[in-house]
């Protein structure tokens, strides 16, 4: 399943607002339902679980500031748009800048954090849910940009509007996911060797 | 394994993550009305707001599509060039008064503020012509620098100063003793709706704009 066929299950809350069949904020608190696992799963694979927490507070902060002046715009109408998705992940990207950069000790670099979310984050994937492996090597063996990238896409958010976030064109968008994929086939192959002798 | 199928694994893994039962403590969304942070946003969210403003700032970069339409009137009174530099003085001013605060330092200027005729009208007018002779290059890496300034000074303000009351040079009355007291934070998300405000209706300007022929 690609962004483009899966539904857009926030139009209709977006539309039930404009209309003004739902209050803001009954339209936040169903947004915040809809999105709220995603967003924790954003930051989750990437931060620690305290930071996460967070980091969690801070984007619904800047969302619900928003939401107040949302501006519902016919383009928004269209049946694939996710304005609100997209949204969310782009504060979930400029959140995290924020906080890395202030975490950022003299003469560290913004990879040495980097890294060590990454590891923080596959720990906590796997602590809170014991899931899937693939999900977890992609954290460990994924440079940061391929991970954003990866993850958005996963989440559904449209290409258009990943690239936008991340300041690059739609063409390195699919570069890196492919990248991601690559780096995580390779890192799954020997395993995977592995796993086949000890069935045999 | 094929990367189709190692894609389908993977969102069948992301599924499996997103359909957890969030902790309980984050449940509810009520946690947003009465935690502390809501009413003092952290340095992260100032960083993020200000990075929402640098790239809304990044879709008006000189280019011929953009340049052509620099002079013309956005406004009775204001071009779109005018009107970009009405932002930047904004962002210059605003990083002045933040670092000042920061500082724990007063202000030797006022700027009027008469709420009855929508802000402070001949300051404003001051800026806009003092940015007049200037480029869209210009503009648009001192609206850049200025955000940059910002990012850096929320990162590193403590929090406590961050939301510390002081007050500042606007004056709603125009009177130098009845100033306008406010924080950073409180200075800085007011700014950020500034920008997004006026970059938003240039954005829709923009669309029913036809080229210059």
């Amino acid at each position: 399943m690609t962004a483009a066929d899966a539904t857009t299950p926030e139009l209709p809350i977006l539309r039930a607002r404009a209309q003004g069949k739902l209050s803001g904020d009954e339209a936040f608190g169903q947004l915040y339902e809809l999105y709220a696992p995603k967003v924790l799963g954003w930051l989750g694979m990437r931060v620690n679980p305290a930071d996460a927490d967070d980091l969690f507070q801070d984007v619904w902060t800047v969302f619900y500031g928003r939401w107040s002046r949302w501006q519902f715009t016919p383009e928004m109408q269209a049946p694939e748009a996710r304005p609100v998705l997209s949204f969310l992940f782009r504060t979930c990207h400029f959140v995290l800048q924020g906080h890395r950069r202030r975490m950022l000790r003299p003469n560290q670099s913004l990879a040495d954090i980097e890294v060590a979310d990454g590891v923080h984050g596959a720990e906590q994937v796997q602590r809170k849910a014991e899931l899937g492996r693939c999900l977890e090597r992609a954290c460990k063996v994924c440079r940061p940009e391929e991970l954003d990238v990866l993850l958005a896409k996963l989440a559904g958010v449209p290409a258009r509007e990943t690239a936008r976030t991340l300041q690059i064109t739609e063409a390195v968008v699919d570069h890196r996911f492919r990248k991601a994929l690559a780096r995580l086939q390779k890192d799954l192959a020997p395993q995977r060797g592995r796993e086949k002798k000890e069935e045999a | 394994m094929t990367n189709r199928t190692l894609y389908e694994r993977l969102q069948h893994e992301w599924q499996e993550l997103v359909a957890t039962p969030l902790p309980e403590r984050l449940t509810s969304v009520e946690w947003l009305l009465q935690r502390p942070r809501a009413m003092a946003p952290s340095p992260a969210v100032l960083f993020a707001e200000l990075e929402d403003v640098h790239q809304e700032w990044n879709q008006f970069r000189p280019s011929t599509q953009i340049n052509q339409y620099f002079d013309r009137f956005i406004t009775a009174a204001w071009t779109l060039k005018d009107l970009l530099g009405h932002l930047g003085s904004w962002l210059a001013e605003t990083r002045r008064e933040a670092e000042a605060v920061s500082r724990g330092e007063g202000f030797d200027y006022i700027i009027p503020y008469a709420l009855s005729v929508v802000g402070p009208n001949r300051w404003n007018q001051v800026e806009v012509e003092k940015r007049r002779p200037l480029p869209l290059g210009a503009l648009h890496e001192e609206a850049k620098s200025e955000i940059a300034r910002l990012q850096k000074l929320v990162l590193t303000t403590p929090e406590e100063v961050l939301v510390r009351i002081s007050p500042l040079p606007l004056s709603p009355t125009g009177e130098p003793t009845a100033l306008w007291k406010g924080s950073i934070s409180q200075l800085v998300l007011g700014q950020c709706m500034h920008q997004h405000l006026h970059l938003s209706r240039i954005e829709r300007w923009l669309s029913t704009q036809s080229p210059a022929g």
